[in-house]
């Protein structure tokens, strides 16, 4: 405030009433022998003149009834859902997976043994000479690449 | 503090009987207190955003918050600091959001008013306050807090201490120095 007292905080506090009686004594003693305080106290209550010529700004409506009918739109809002609870599948998952568990071992009990070969007579309705055809030789009835 | 502002059959009450009021579930207690304090806590904000639109939205904010936390209230403060302590929080909140909590070097260029521009009275306060309104806006953002409180709001250094969360000593000498920033902005405009 005052580049040459150091007095500035307590001048800005006098301005404003609040110092103790004792030291707002003190600081009038002092103000009288400082004329850079003075000039200082003078500006300052420029200042706060100007601050008084400040215009008067309002909002230009009942902000009241905004207020409530904001407050009665934030009740109406549903509420946000609430969170599904993954927890409450553990039972019905286990059981799931029992029963699955379940069934391939009995399907392994019915069809456990191994699979054995096909016998050759199966195979007789794959030879190249029909069921009850007439084998004109040997060699014929039975091609190289079979024996 | 207590610049009441008159509305209807409640003006003659007292702001922490409106609040006992409205823990009585009484509404219009409730509209009464929001009346009350609209135009100081709006005209607040916009000093300090330099918006309307924002200062409406974070008065409306303020006074919602108010009816939230009014069912439970104490009165170990008064309501209307409690109130500007509030519209300050939302203000430097929305102002950190935007980052344009800025301090400027008061030696920087100012584009202001030229104050020999108006012949009348009537002029030249008008120019007087676009200057100081321009000097303020170029202020660092605890300088206007403060500044304002003081010279607008007249509050006392405790009050505005409960306000800003400041110790007595703190708001003295906060004040001074934004009072001597405030003087080397307008140095010769006002």
């Amino acid at each position: 405030m005052n580049k040459h007292c150091k007095k500035s905080e307590d001048l800005s506090a006098y301005l404003d009433g609040e110092l103790d009686e004792k030291t707002r004594l003190k600081f009038e003693t002092h103000l009288e022998d400082c004329s850079a305080c003075m000039e200082m106290l003078h500006d300052l209550r420029c200042l706060h003149g100007c601050f008084q010529t400040l215009p008067q700004q309002e909002v230009g409506f009942d902000l009241a009834p905004a207020v409530l009918a904001e407050l009665g739109r934030q009740r109406a809002r549903p509420a946000s859902l609430p969170r599904f609870n993954w927890w409450r599948l553990l039972p019905a998952s286990f059981a799931a997976a029992a029963t699955v568990l379940l069934g391939v071992f009995l399907g392994n009990l019915l069809t456990g043994a191994p699979d054995a070969e096909v016998a050759a007579p199966t195979l007789a309705m794959f030879d190249p000479i029909p069921p009850g055809g007439l084998c004109i030789g040997f060699a014929e009835c039975y091609p190289k690449e079979r024996i | 503090m207590n610049k009441s502002e008159p509305c209807g059959s409640w003006q003659q009450l007292q702001d922490h009987e409106c609040i006992a009021l409205f823990q009585h579930g009484e509404q219009d207690a409730f509209a009464e207190l929001v009346r009350r304090h609209q135009n100081r806590v709006y005209r607040f904000l916009l000093r300090m955003m330099g918006c309307r639109e924002e200062a409406l939205e974070l008065t409306q904010e303020t006074m919602l918050k108010a009816f939230r936390v009014l069912p439970g209230w104490r009165p170990d403060a008064a309501f209307a600091t409690w109130l500007f302590r509030v519209a300050n929080n939302a203000a430097m909140d929305r102002l950190r959001r935007k980052k344009v909590v800025k301090y400027v070097p008061i030696e920087e260029h100012m584009d202001f008013p030229d104050p020999a521009a108006g012949p009348d009275d009537e002029l030249q306060s008008a120019q007087r306050y676009r200057i100081l309104e321009a000097a303020l806006r170029r202020l660092q953002e605890d300088y206007r807090q403060v500044l304002l409180l003081r010279e607008v709001e007249e509050m006392s250094y405790a009050e505005i201490g409960d306000v800003l969360g400041l110790r007595e000593g703190t708001v003295k000498s906060r004040i001074a120095r934004a009072r001597q920033a405030l003087l080397e902005v307008c140095k010769g405009r006002i």
